[in-house]
């Protein structure tokens, strides 16, 4: 019986370990939300060339919070004061890659956030595709991402001219090919 | 279980991921230049994003169409450079920024814009016309064209050169749909012979920048 008599310490540990742990996950949460968000930055979209009807929006995603989010689809901003939008138009999450020197591109149907990371949506790789808005160079394009917990992500994107844009240099250096920027390998 | 293994029986285990470990190395190394001899042909040169041909690999007869001018054909490739890159308008993310780059390595480079020409091809011939192309290959630069054709004049050029296109199914929109295609880029010299491939995902602008300038040297 010496067994028990070594085993029982280690369960009572584990148990208060475990406890500790269910008191700690109910509280944690609500701390988290309290001023933590999922948010968008350097938002762009290259304007497209003369004739084109679709477009690329760039951006960087990342969630503040404790807690995963996962991004399940793309709005257009349809508000009276929103000069861009057009209700003709489409707007999808889509992602491309480059697989032995074949670019292809699928929808992206679900898009997790890891907590306290961030996921690039970069050429060649995540993008938000637009058809069919009109895009004006110095102008800005919002859309809204939402999120599976039926929470909204706003991103206002500059719609720059590709020429001589200072994110095009900045982003484009090694351009799209999916090893460079590894979209994250979850995405559905 | 810890009863079931006497002292005696522990030491030899111990020895043997040495020996393990040194047989792994050697079928390791002995793979790694195994599969890099043969994967890398002695023709092919590999820098970075970009393979040059030695020798060249000569572009097949072809012929396509372009606005305002007479048909794009291996002889009219002739006496300039060309940097070949397939695609097509309705692509929102890759050729954009494709063009874009190459854009910038030819603004970029001591190479005379006006001895080198991006052709843009269309393997989309369905939505875009050689109008639509000429408007849309001018954003990139004036050095840069497009042209297109039917299925049979794309397919004279893209398949003897190993380029890869196909249309994808379209969704519940018939007039949306994707072209999946090779993103490699030909860099075709003044005798219509392709002299280096660019993987354009791969690549930074400077070292097409480099390769421009070494060419403009030699010239």
């Amino acid at each position: 019986m010496k067994v028990f008599v070594v085993r029982l310490p280690l369960l009572a540990a584990a148990g208060i370990i475990a406890f500790a742990f269910v008191i700690a996950s109910s509280i944690a949460p609500s701390v988290a939300f309290a001023d933590c968000a999922v948010r968008s930055e350097e938002a762009y979209i290259p304007l497209p060339p003369p004739g084109a009807d679709v477009a690329a929006a760039y951006f960087t995603l990342t969630n503040d919070c404790q807690s995963a989010a996962t991004v399940i689809g793309v709005e257009a901003d349809h508000t009276e004061s929103s000069k861009g939008a057009d209700r003709a138009g489409t707007i999808s999450l889509h992602q491309s890659s480059t697989v032995h020197g074949i670019a292809r591109m699928m929808p992206a149907k679900r898009i997790p956030l890891h907590p306290g990371s961030s996921v690039a949506f970069v050429p060649g790789g995540l993008h938000v595709m637009l058809h069919g808005q009109e895009l004006r160079a110095g102008e800005t394009f919002q859309f809204h991402l939402v999120l599976e917990d039926g929470n909204r992500v706003s991103v206002l994107a500059d719609v720059v001219s590709g020429r001589t844009s200072a994110h095009r240099d900045h982003q484009n250096h090694g351009g799209h090919e999916d090893h460079k920027h590894p979209p994250a390998g979850d995405v559905e | 279980m810890a009863n079931a293994s006497p002292l005696p029986h522990v030491a030899p285990p111990a020895r043997a991921p040495l020996f393990i470990g040194l047989a792994l190395g050697l079928v390791a190394a002995t793979a790694v230049f195994l599969l890099l001899g043969t994967r890398t042909p002695a023709f092919m040169e590999t820098s970075g994003g970009i393979t040059a041909l030695t020798p060249p690999l000569e572009m097949p007869a072809f012929s396509l169409e372009a606005a305002g001018e007479p048909s794009i054909t291996r002889d009219t490739l002739m006496g300039h450079w060309t940097l070949l890159s397939l695609g097509f308008t309705s692509c929102p993310d890759i050729c954009p920024n494709t063009l874009a780059l190459l854009s910038r390595a030819v603004t970029q480079s001591s190479f005379p814009s006006e001895d080198i020409q991006v052709l843009f091809v269309s393997v989309d011939p369905e939505r875009d016309t050689p109008q639509k192309l000429e408007t849309y290959a001018k954003h990139f630069g004036e050095f840069v064209a497009g042209a297109t054709g039917s299925q049979e004049q794309l397919r004279a050029l893209t398949k003897p050169l190993g380029l890869f296109y196909q249309k994808d199914d379209p969704g519940i929109d018939p007039s949306h749909y994707n072209v999946q295609h090779s993103t490699t880029v030909l860099l075709v010299g003044p005798d219509a012979e392709v002299v280096a491939l660019i993987r354009s995902g791969d690549v930074e602008v400077s070292e097409i920048v480099a390769t421009l300038d070494a060419l403009g040297e030699r010239a």
